[in-house]
């Protein structure tokens, strides 16, 4: 029991501490239950599977987690960077896992990873067209000189508002 | 039985279960084991998923028998949860029993 728990550990490093720890604390909570039922240690300890992949399966669960939860809207949302870099590491403790487990948990995996993707096109498609307007409507200022200033005004504004738009969902 | 099938019937039990009243992770083992056949491997990925999900909250409980446990009790969300996922298997249950019943 002592060597499950420490191969156990071992493969949990990439967790963080606490986590590690609570999930250790429920799984030996499980062997002991399961001796104090009147299994042997050694069955006790086959019915919970090998130990490293039970620990590649909670650490993609645990990283896929992770990224679902800084979507949500409590709290700062972290940089874009800083995301990309959390992606980064799911995605490996996800290939990690292959071919066990493949569809139920690549495939959220996927998804949220690609709801991620799209908002960020769609933040740097506005930025694009915001920086489009903006330019068109410096370009009309130059050109009708100070007679149309109206509706270069109008133009510039459009393009304010794209802009702290794009700037809003990128951040 | 397929093992993803497997997977999310057991997942609806646990949820049935901790339903009912609080549970700790062997207790929902030894319950669900009656009927199907799983082992501590697989209810205990899916407690914590559940749990990471917002479906569980959990607390330690001291016990007679040894260290503290852990026991889930469910949430307002996780039993709006239940409540569909319930609905939903009864009617595909339904479903499958009338297509293996039709004689024609």
């Amino acid at each position: 029991m002592k060597q499950f728990m420490q191969n156990l550990e071992q493969h949990l490093q990439s967790l963080p501490e606490h986590e590690r720890k609570d999930i250790l604390r429920d799984y030996e909570e499980m062997l002991l239950d399961a001796v104090r039922s009147g299994k042997s240690e050694t069955e006790a300890i086959k019915a919970l599977g090998d130990p490293k992949q039970i620990a590649k399966a909670l650490t993609a669960e645990s990283l896929v987690a992770k990224i679902s939860d800084e979507k949500s809207p409590a709290g700062e949302s972290p940089r874009p960077i800083e995301k990309a870099k959390d992606i980064g590491r799911a995605l490996l403790a996800v290939a990690a896992l292959a071919p066990f487990n493949l569809i139920f948990v690549f495939g959220p995996f996927m998804a949220t990873v690609g709801c991620l993707i799209a908002g960020w096109a769609v933040s740097l498609g506005l930025l694009a067209a915001a920086v489009g307007v903006l330019g068109a409507a410096l370009v009309e200022s130059v050109a009708t000189e100070c007679h149309s200033g109206q509706a270069s005004l109008v133009h510039f504004l459009e393009a304010a508002e794209l802009f702290s738009a794009s700037a809003a969902s990128w951040l | 039985m397929n093992p993803q099938f497997h997977k999310g019937v057991i997942e609806m039990c646990v949820l049935s279960l901790v339903s009912a009243r609080d549970r700790y992770g062997y207790e929902l083992v030894e319950a669900i084991s009656t009927e199907l056949p799983i082992s501590e491997g697989t209810i205990y990925p899916i407690l914590r998923r559940l749990t990471q999900e917002g479906y569980f909250e959990t607390y330690l409980q001291e016990s007679n028998e040894g260290p503290p446990r852990k026991y889930y009790r469910m949430t307002r969300k996780g039993r709006s949860f239940t409540d569909s996922t319930a609905k939903e298997w009864t009617q595909f249950a339904k479903s499958v029993d009338r297509l293996l019943n039709q004689k024609n």
